[in-house]
């Protein structure tokens, strides 16, 4: 498998300006071709079994089907275990407890039939899920380790802090995906996992839409073809990094999981990568001004996989008179810039919507129609349809719904973050 | 412009016997292997340049077109990125012969796309042309030039032309010069005590000039002074054919010819003779000093600058 990066910016800049933008598209392509065991894949899925999720019955049901779907399609070989989660967890699957199995007919038929037979018991205890997670992928350091969680509820059974303390235990040894199903789970309390162990939120408005996102969720598993991989940034000496974040295919910031390699050099974790898929990433650097004429590199930004460097682009400053060149404005940067403030928009109008601030929501949440219509985002635009009556995307000209289902503002939480890419055409 | 320098003052070893070695050896004295190649330093902070760029302050290195001298008996010629522009969209060639010199100036359009390749393209097609063929080869380098520049691959980008250049080319004797130009680059005729600018400027304030709209004297001060009316470039008009000209000269004397980034600060004839300074000095000293009197100016655009002895030292230096 091979990495490409490359480099969106317009590097002129005005005499003593020190901001600079760029974005970075890094392409993953071919198959991986690596020494040791190759692309060897660990998947453990954690299912709430809490009480709950007998309100209704059709819920663990759901749930027990959606498991069977997702172990069906596990390839030969892969690594998996099943946890059930209530307030403490245990290892449904394999029977031991203590490790991982790989997938094969037999396996794969017994962990069917053991899921059949899930009951729902008890609260919620997050990190004791999670835990457990850990201590069955800790003994498989050598593979890409993916985890999928689902639940209907809140994390109610335990402190926040306990919940932090596990994710920042389980950081670097696995990613998770997490998913809620219903209406009574907290978005923020899910989004807390995922960004910190590099998977992504989402919603299951109803249960019988489980074992689609069980098997998508395989899917995209299997795909998987990396896992160790970092985006590298470098900056010069007396720069100023103001943010990295993944802006494609969805938002997320990169920077408060930086590691440190040295004084100019820091590694962001990526999770893993499929062999075809491209992601865009914005940086934003303050560097020491340079005179008019000068050139400096203000970043170079690589792909890190295993520790090593395979791909590399420069973000470059200019500093110019020629207004013609300085004014110019990168496409690239300036979609990426909107889709930024459009995810911001919808977080804020949804906070100002729940403390009953229907002007600020309905000044922030038409902001964000106008953005997502003007960038292509359509399916955002679907989606603040939910919460929103749209008179005129163009201005962004809205009324807030009187009778929003908890579902449709929720998907549009877990969603916001969404973006797309640039249209070429 | 401070050099980047190859030493190795931290006293590294030999990596094979441990032996400290001398700066810019090659090979070891005591054990004879191969030393490890020295880094190349940032001129600015000292740090080590790896892919072009400092790997400390991040300064780019500097390009190798960003200061370029080159001389022959007799002839000089220098080119200099100036102060204000990132990159040195000038470029000059020179061919001397038996009893004749060539030379070819291009200034590349800074508002155009990839333009510091199209003045070298058009610089080197022309001289290969006139490097044979000389005076009678002015029409064809001319030619040649315009087709190099239009060949040149480009991606449009917003408010940016395609690759352009202007163009002069001469093909000085002791007895005339000859030359094809188009644009605003310049020559000039330079004795002890008198001094004439030979060429026409294609510029908006030149042509008003020469319809009798504008004074020469308030030319200077003219917002389209710096306009070019013609270039060399995909989008230029068919119609505009370079006339032949020559003009006759009898030395000794001195023939400059320049880009605008030099005559920028000497506007007249007179203001570039004195610029020269003392006619003592030979063209290498001469050509260093009105590249550093426009770099002194503020060197706000690429210099370029060729000066010729008057009689012609002779040609037994080039091929």
């Amino acid at each position: 498998m091979s990495f490409t990066a490359s480099t969106f910016q317009n590097e002129y800049l005005p005499a003593g300006s020190r901001e600079v933008h760029a974005v970075v598209t890094v392409t993953a392509g071919g198959t991986l071709v690596q020494s040791g065991r190759p692309g060897e894949k660990a998947v453990v899925l954690i299912v709430d079994t809490s009480g709950s999720m007998n309100q209704p019955a059709t819920k663990m049901s759901a749930a027990r089907k959606a498991i069977a779907a997702a172990v069906d399609e596990l390839p030969d070989g892969t690594l998996f275990a099943v946890i059930a989660g209530s307030q403490d967890a245990r290892v449904v699957y394999p029977p031991n407890g203590t490790d991982l199995v790989a997938a094969s007919d037999a396996t794969r038929r017994e962990a069917i039939g053991i899921a059949g037979k899930l009951q729902a018991e008890g609260g919620t205890a997050m990190s004791q899920w999670l835990g457990l997670a850990r201590t069955l992928f800790e003994r498989r350091p050598g593979a890409i380790r993916l985890a999928y969680l689902v639940t209907d509820g809140k994390n109610e059974s335990e402190a926040r802090d306990d919940l932090l303390a596990v994710l920042h235990q389980c950081q670097g040894v696995f990613q998770c995906d997490a998913r809620g199903v219903g209406a009574k789970w907290v978005v923020d309390e899910l989004r807390l996992v995922t960004s910190a162990l590099l998977g992504d939120v989402d919603i299951i408005a109803t249960p019988d839409e489980m074992d689609d996102d069980f098997r998508a969720f395989l899917e995209d598993a299997i795909g998987k073809q990396v896992g160790d991989v970092s985006l590298r940034v470098w900056t010069p000496a007396g720069a100023n990094v103001r943010f990295v974040r993944q802006v494609a295919p969805a938002i997320s910031d990169l920077r408060d999981k930086a590691v440190k390699v040295n004084d100019l050099t820091y590694d962001h974790p990526t999770g893993a990568w499929s062999g075809n898929e491209t992601r865009d990433y914005h940086v934003c650097i303050d560097v020491v001004p340079g005179e008019v004429g000068e050139e400096k590199l203000a970043a170079r930004v690589g792909l890190v996989v295993d520790g090593e460097m395979v791909s590399q682009a420069l973000v470059r400053a200019v500093w110019t008179d020629d207004q013609a060149l300085s004014t110019r404005i990168n496409a690239q940067v300036a979609h990426y810039t909107g889709q930024a403030e459009l995810a911001v928009a919808i977080h804020d109008g949804l906070e100002a919507r729940k403390r009953g601030d229907e002007r600020s929501a309905t000044l922030k949440l038409g902001r964000a129609v106008q953005l997502a219509h003007e960038s292509g985002n359509e399916a955002t635009v679907r989606l603040l349809q939910g919460v929103v009556e749209v008179d005129d995307p163009a201005t962004g000209t809205v009324r807030l719904r009187r009778d929003v289902a908890a579902v449709a503002e929720m998907a549009l939480d877990t969603r916001s973050t969404r973006t797309v890419r640039v249209n070429k055409s | 412009m401070k050099h980047p320098t190859n030493t190795n003052s931290s006293g590294a070893l030999c990596p094979a016997c441990q032996v400290a070695f001398a700066p810019g050896d090659s090979f070891c004295e005591a054990c004879g292997g191969p030393l490890p190649e020295p880094e190349e330093l940032c001129a600015a902070c000292g740090g080590i340049v790896l892919d072009g760029y400092c790997d400390h302050c991040g300064l780019k290195k500097p390009a190798p077109r960003d200061h370029i001298e080159r001389s022959w008996p007799g002839v000089a010629a220098a080119t200099d990125k100036g102060k204000r522009h990132y990159r040195n969209e000038d470029a000059f060639a020179v061919a001397v012969g038996r009893g004749s010199v060539a030379v070819v100036v291009n200034d590349g359009v800074s508002s155009t796309v990839r333009s510091d390749e199209a003045s070298q393209a058009a610089a080197d097609a022309a001289i290969a042309l006139l490097e044979v063929g000389g005076v009678k080869r002015l029409p064809d380098a001319y030619v040649a030039a315009r087709a190099a520049v239009t060949s040149l691959p480009w991606t449009p980008l917003p408010d940016m032309g395609p690759p352009s250049c202007t163009y002069l080319a001469a093909v000085v004797t002791d007895a005339n010069i000859t030359w094809t130009s188009m644009g605003d680059c310049r020559a000039y005729w330079v004795e002890p005590n008198d001094a004439c600018q030979l060429t026409e400027d294609d510029s908006v304030a030149a042509e008003m000039v020469r319809r009798g709209e504008l004074s020469a004297a308030d030319a200077h001060d003219h917002e389209g002074y710096h306009i070019v009316t013609r270039w060399l470039a995909v989008d230029a008009d068919p119609e505009w054919d370079p006339v032949v000209m020559s003009a006759p000269i009898n030395g000794p004397g001195r023939v400059v010819v320049c880009s605008d980034g030099l005559w920028n600060y000497t506007p007249t004839a007179s203001d570039m003779r004195v610029a020269m300074g003392s006619f003592g000095d030979d063209v290498v000293t001469v050509t260093r000093r009105l590249c550093q009197f426009a770099l002194d100016g503020g060197g706000h655009d690429n210099i370029a600058v060729v000066v010729i002895d008057i009689p012609l030292v002779g040609g037994t230096a080039h091929p």
